[in-house]
């Protein structure tokens, strides 16, 4: 599907630049484009390594160990058949994500994405514990919006914090009909 | 309202010395351990950029292209009939893409419509609950190279459409 999409909108782009008089931007849009996805790359690379290492000490203390013993059972629900150590990145990645930490819930989401793959031994496609976790992960966790409050507070707002309120139940509500419609179709598609 | 704001300014601090504190006193060689990891941060990111470009190219045309605008201008006028400002309607189509433009569009509406709008409360409590979902799908998938998406894509836009929706509802119910 992200083929089709990704081919649509490429072509849709590039077609309708030319028919509307614009063909000469668009080697700047593709160059200001890949250009600003290495800049984002670098700018990522090193608060990556710095939470992959403090990722690692935390694994080597046997703190995520920890923590995912107080997750698991709850989590162990969610996803079927994962094993303790996926259970352990996936409840680090999401306490991180409650958190509002992007950056450090990225990489232990990756580590618990490829975990997930090699458990389930498909090729290609992802299996109903893969989906569920970038379903989780794309529906937002944080519990308080720091980006949007202080943007709101810049502008002058009167009550900066007033829809933390709405954020958390909103969030609550997106990320509930997420699991289940994922628990839904895996329990219908079998696989 | 000022615990939250305490919440949010030393989660990161606290976060970070509590595991060095844990490591040290479980006896781990912390700094050996730290750049064993961040080596393996590097690698990630070597992974991942051949999908970051792909996505962030292709937002760029569309945006560029003038595409983006029309889009959301041909959504807006019948989600507006049901109650979901046309405003918002541009956050829904924009926001899955990407993040620095859907936080460029709220300080749009919050200029436009007035911070304290319901407008911009609805917007506030949108762009708090959702992800930058094909951003997330393809990061995610890239790294273990997953091409095949399956139903992910569709769970994820009814997510966000989800979002839309209760964002309405709660800002309706608590905040006017």
């Amino acid at each position: 599907m992200i083929n089709v999409i990704w081919a649509i909108m490429m072509m849709s782009s590039v077609f309708y630049m030319i028919f509307s008089g614009h063909s000469e931007k668009i080697i700047t849009s593709i160059t200001n484009g890949a250009s600003s996805a290495v800049e984002l790359c670098i700018s990522l690379t090193g608060i990556y390594c710095f939470w992959c290492g403090l990722m690692r000490i935390a694994e080597e203390s046997k703190l995520t160990d920890k923590l995912a013993r107080l997750l698991s059972p709850l989590l162990k629900r969610l996803f079927k058949g994962a094993s303790s150590e996926a259970i352990g990145a996936i409840s680090m990645n999401m306490t991180s994500n409650m958190l509002g930490l992007g950056n450090a819930a990225t990489p232990y989401g990756l580590k618990a994405m490829s975990l997930l793959q090699k458990e389930s031994g498909l090729d290609g496609i992802p299996s109903h514990n893969m989906v569920l976790l970038a379903v989780i992960n794309s529906a937002s966790l944080q519990i308080i919006p720091t980006t949007v409050i202080s943007l709101r507070s810049q502008m002058g707002a009167i009550e900066p914090a007033s829809i933390v309120a709405t954020t958390v139940l909103s969030t609550f509500v997106t990320a509930l009909v997420g699991i289940l419609l994922c628990k839904l179709i895996s329990r219908l598609s079998r696989r | 309202m000022r615990f939250i704001w305490l919440f949010s300014t030393v989660s990161v601090p606290i976060l970070v010395i509590f595991v060095i504190a844990y490591g040290v006193i479980r006896g781990v060689k912390v700094y050996d351990a730290f750049c064993k990891g961040a080596k393996d941060g590097l690698l990630l990111i070597i992974k991942i950029l051949p999908y970051i470009c792909a996505t962030v190219v292709s937002v760029g045309l569309l945006r560029d292209s003038g595409l983006l605008d029309i889009f959301c201008g041909a959504l807006s006028e019948p989600l507006s009939s049901f109650g979901i400002p046309s405003e918002i309607v541009s956050l829904y189509i924009i926001r899955p893409f990407s993040s620095s433009a859907a936080l460029g569009l709220l300080s749009d509406i919050f200029n436009t419509c007035s911070v304290n709008s319901f407008v911009a409360d609805v917007a506030s409590t949108m762009m708090g609950s959702t992800e930058t979902t094909f951003y997330t799908i393809s990061l995610y998938y890239g790294a273990v190279g997953v091409k095949k998406t399956r139903y992910t894509v569709a769970v994820a836009m009814i997510c966000d459409a989800v979002a839309m929706i209760s964002a309405v509802l709660f800002c309706k119910l608590l905040l006017s």
